[in-house]
């Protein structure tokens, strides 16, 4: 069992080992790995930080931020928003969901998803040695059914079965520490690559993790601040040399990554050197160099107006909530940026306290993860999180008005019924409008599903009385029933969260899925199997002059030599052929020459 | 050329007041012209000796004329010289394009092909297309088929030229540059690969004529895509004309040129067959030539330069890109996707970079 954060900009799996939670390093040891997906001229995919390290130069088949746009509709805002400014092409999907075009071939969000989540996966494999099949997948508190289902998805066609998708806020809680029997009302502060967030949970006792308010910005995050790096590394560039290094995609993807890296740089040290030789070539064919010098006081500079941003949010937060700033028992840090000294005295300013420390922000909601995990698989541990809807679930009256029957936060499985009457004189049948969301204005929150219940009987407005329910299952189904009271006559929807894909669309993805990873595994067979034969043809060949001058005058000796020879030439020939079983064969064969000939010229 | 310095050493120079070190001594063909010549003419210079078979030798044979089409030539037209200068000359002459098709000696069938030739045309393209070159020994090739045949090259065998140290740009063997016209490196001779007497086992040449192109170093930044004098100079041609250019430099074996010219027809007839086939094979027989220079991409390259000093190295700010890369863990597989360019130039950026001892590999 593994517990992933499935960031906007980056993702993070982490394990329970012998009761300790710990992150688990990518091949590059890097603990966090890019949520990036690409598919390069040569049709081949990168993820990770492969993906990222050419992002701006092959922006146009590069998916950044799918998170953002998983699980919506193509006509809601947030999607138009993206395909105006996204250098991907977003397209319609055939069910109104949206699809990315990466090399003329369309992806469905779930399966760009997927790929990240498959990354994580083989990471956690190599690092156990053994198939993974179970996760605990985080996402935002504020992700609809929806978004939770295409998550869910997602993670089925990366070969993951998701036994839970738990809240970032709650997670991060979690591996702080909180919600082991004891009840504090925590403000979550997440600060991402991508993103910002922030919660303010009620925890409670016997694991319930209340969301009482969340909010954010998807559109602001750690990204924002090195694009103000970039902006003031051009600027200067062009005033010294007046040349625009944005013209130039290769310079602006250096531009990108030593932006990112000087801003890390800066959370420890108060100056550090951007140094990128080569940057541009003039008009005269002449390279030139960037060399600049930031500190850490111009990166406030910078960087301050987006700060102050999200404490607006935060003020905000705490308004909606109805809470006052001495009523957070706590403050938890989550994303890189929390790392930006500056960052960390606004967010104790405006809170009036200092804020929690002592666990990697870029970490804690992945272990987060892996502790929820560990306890879904562990009976004897007392802490489980519970299942709860994490929006409000009701329906649409008269006036467009919202009526909630489902509040946000509920345990699931629950039931709830209201009756509610004819809003005309001779009304013979009602509409019923299944929503979420929490907005009292029904058309702001998203529609699940609609039935019409018909054969009212024919009566002046508010005296027919329909009785309506909503169960929902143990499995997170939502059932909507609608009944006259007076005649017994009924209707009903059942309401099932989609990613928009069908069930033989995700089947497929599977398949596709299953034979990239057959793929990619058989070609990590033969590379680790043919380096081992070359480091070892190499080794014979180092020996062969030596072994020749010491058997020249043996006839037996010299057949030796020939037979050596020919096991070389077949090793050359299997590797040539990729033929891993022929290699692993002929890998014994010179494992034995080797240490034969390391005899024969021992014994000299 | 006594005064240049070595590898990683600091470089003074007049026009330079401040001690620059360069790794790389920047190139100048019209030096190495009056140099090579003087080196061949003058006793009181001694000619530092030369390997046989370093040099390029003249393309049609003993007494034939490679007829220049670039207009800058330096190398004067004659048809009779000293042998040595002669083939000095020819070697800078690498830039120069017949613009006729050489006249082709029968091929003396499959027994005297050559272990090389076999290895080669294993390597090259699988398909036969109506103008490939003619890989096949001429009699005169006798000394190559001797001195090469212990040569091995199975098919689809991963090749690698170990033998930099004797195609590295030295002042004993002065290579042509090739950021001016990389294109026209392509023109050598046809059994240019003759001369190759220490070549060790398991490595595998491009035809000679291809060779050249991948041993000549860049010592000048310019994009692989800027067209070289002589190709400009094809520019005005019909397109008639250019077809037959294009046709001639890939039977010659300059694939770059003929490359530059397919995309240039290209641009204006993009579906012409013949071109894109042309177009099509001179990208694989040259992504053929600079990964079997490179050797396999599994490979990691790291910076050998310190990086205070990186900045006086003399590349383009292409290469600075694909140099910012390589970061001692990245394989080059990996460098070539994230390169953000085509596949052809980030691979002649590597071969350059390690030629010019600015890479290395583990």
């Amino acid at each position: 069992m593994i517990g992933i954060d499935l960031g906007t900009t980056n993702s993070c799996v982490a394990i329970v080992e012998n009761g300790t939670p710990s992150v688990i390093p990518n091949r590059g040891g890097y603990k966090t790995t890019p949520s990036m997906v690409a598919v390069t001229e040569a049709g081949k995919r990168l993820v990770g930080h492969i993906a990222k390290r050419q992002a701006i130069t092959n922006a146009e088949n590069t998916v950044y931020a799918a998170k953002r746009l998983i699980g919506r509709k193509w006509n809601s805002p947030q999607v138009k928003n993206a395909v105006a400014t996204s250098s991907y092409r977003i397209v319609e999907g055939p069910h109104h969901d949206v699809r990315i075009v990466l090399r003329d071939k369309e992806y469905s969000v779930p399966e760009i998803s997927a790929m990240v989540l498959q990354e994580m996966k083989i990471i956690a494999e190599d690092y156990l040695g053994e198939t993974v099949s179970k996760a605990v997948v985080t996402v935002p508190a504020y992700f609809n059914d929806n978004q939770r289902q295409a998550t869910k998805d997602a993670g089925e066609i990366a070969g993951l079965d998701v036994i839970r998708i738990i809240n970032e806020p709650t997670a991060a809680a979690l591996s702080y520490g909180f919600g082991r029997n004891m009840e504090k009302v925590v403000a979550v502060y997440d600060f991402g690559g991508g993103t910002f967030d922030i919660s303010i949970l009620e925890i409670g006792a016997h694991g319930v993790f209340k969301v009482i308010a969340t909010a954010g910005d998807t559109f602001l995050g750690g990204e924002d601040v090195d694009a103000r790096i970039i902006d003031w590394l051009v600027q200067g560039f062009k005033e010294e040399h007046n040349l625009d290094l944005r013209q130039d995609r290769m310079a602006l993807q250096r531009l990108k990554d030593a932006a990112e890296k000087a801003k890390c740089e800066l959370s420890s040290v108060k100056e550090t050197e951007v140094n990128l030789p080569f940057i541009i070539s003039s008009g005269r064919n002449e390279a030139l160099h960037l060399q600049k010098t930031l500190t850490r006081v111009t990166l406030e500079e910078l960087s301050d107006d987006l700060i102050e941003r999200t404490v607006d949010i935060c003020r905000q937060t705490l308004e909606d909530a109805k809470l006052e700033k001495d009523e957070i028992e706590e403050v938890v840090l989550v994303g890189g940026m929390t790392r930006m000294p500056k960052i960390q005295s606004a967010v104790a300013t405006f809170f009036e306290r200092e804020p929690c420390k002592g666990v990697h922000p870029d970490e804690v909601v992945a272990l987060g993860a892996a502790i929820q995990g560990a306890a879904l698989m562990d009976d004897k541990q007392e802490m489980v999180l519970l299942d709860v809807t994490p929006h409000a679930l009701g329906i649409m009256t008269f006036g467009s008005i919202f009526e909630e029957l489902i509040p946000q936060n509920t345990t699931v499985p629950t039931h709830r019924t209201k009756i509610f009457t004819t809003s005309r004189d001779n009304q013979t049948a009602v509409k019923i409008l299944v929503m979420q969301g929490e907005s009292t204005n029904a058309e702001e929150n998203e529609l699940l599903g609609e039935f019409i219940l018909t054969g009212l009987r024919r009566a002046p407005k508010g005296t027919v009385e329909i009785e309506v329910t909503f169960e929902i299952n143990a499995d997170g189904i939502v059932s909507v029933r609608a009944k006259d009271l007076e005649t017994g006559l009924e209707q009903s929807i059942q309401v099932t969260a989609t990613s928009g894909l069908t069930r033989e669309e995700i089947k497929g993805m599977i398949d596709n899925a299953k034979d990239d990873v057959v793929d990619r595994r058989s070609s990590e067979e033969f590379e680790a199997a043919k380096q081992e034969a070359e480091k070892i043809v190499g080794e014979i060949e180092k020996l062969f002059p030596q072994v020749e001058q010491i058997v020249a005058s043996s006839d037996f000796g010299r057949d030796a030599i020939e037979k050596a020879r020919a096991i070389v030439e077949r090793a050359r020939q299997a590797i040539i052929k990729k033929d891993v079983a022929a290699i692993k064969e002929q890998i014994d064969g010179l494992t034995r020459t080797h240490r034969m000939f390391k005899g024969v010229v021992a014994k000299t | 050329m006594g005064h240049e310095p070595k590898d990683g050493e600091p470089k003074s120079s007049e026009e330079e007041p401040d001690e620059r070190p360069t790794v790389v001594p920047k190139f100048d063909p019209a030096e190495l012209a009056r140099e090579t010549a003087s080196s061949s003419q003058s006793p009181s210079n001694p000619t530092v000796p030369v390997k046989h078979g370093d040099l390029p030798r003249d393309l049609h044979g003993e007494r034939t004329l490679v007829r220049s089409a670039a207009p800058d030539s330096a190398a004067p037209e004659t048809t009779q010289m000293p042998e040595s200068m002669r083939s000095s000359l020819l070697s800078m002459a690498d830039s120069r394009v017949p613009s006729v098709k050489p006249q082709r000696l029968p091929s003396v069938g499959g027994l005297a092909v050559s272990s090389l030739d076999r290895g080669w045309e294993e390597l090259t393209l699988d398909e036969p297309i109506s103008n490939q070159p003619n890989t096949k020994p001429s009699p005169s090739d006798g000394p190559f088929r001797r001195e090469t045949s212990r040569l091995r090259a199975p098919a689809g065998q991963q090749v690698v030229a170990e033998d930099e140290e004797a195609e590295k740009p030295t002042r004993e063997h002065p290579v042509l540059p090739d950021g001016a016209t990389p294109s026209a490196r392509g023109i050598a001779r046809e059994d240019d690969g003759a001369q190759r007497h220490e070549t060790p086992e398991h490595t595998v040449f491009a035809p000679a004529r291809a060779a050249a192109a991948l041993t000549a170093p860049s010592n000048r930044p310019k994009p692989m895509s800027d067209p070289p004098a002589s190709l400009e100079a094809a520019t005005a041609l019909t397109p008639e004309e250019t077809i037959r250019e294009m046709r001639d430099r890939f039977s010659l074996g300059d694939y770059t040129g003929a490359l530059v010219l397919a995309d240039g027809l290209l641009e204006d007839d993009p579906n012409n067959p013949e071109v894109k086939e042309c177009a099509e094979n001179c990208r694989q027989v040259l992504r053929q030539m600079y990964t079997a220079r490179i050797g396999p991409l599994d490979r990691v390259p790291m910076v050998t330069v310190a990086r205070d000093q990186l900045r006086w190295l003399s590349i383009d700010h292409r290469a600075g890109f694909v140099l910012s890369h390589i970061d001692g863990i990245s394989s080059l597989e990996m460098i070539l996707d994230v390169s953000g360019m085509p596949l052809l130039d980030a691979l002649r950026i590597l071969c350059e970079l390690a030629q010019q001892r600015i890479i290395s590999f583990r």
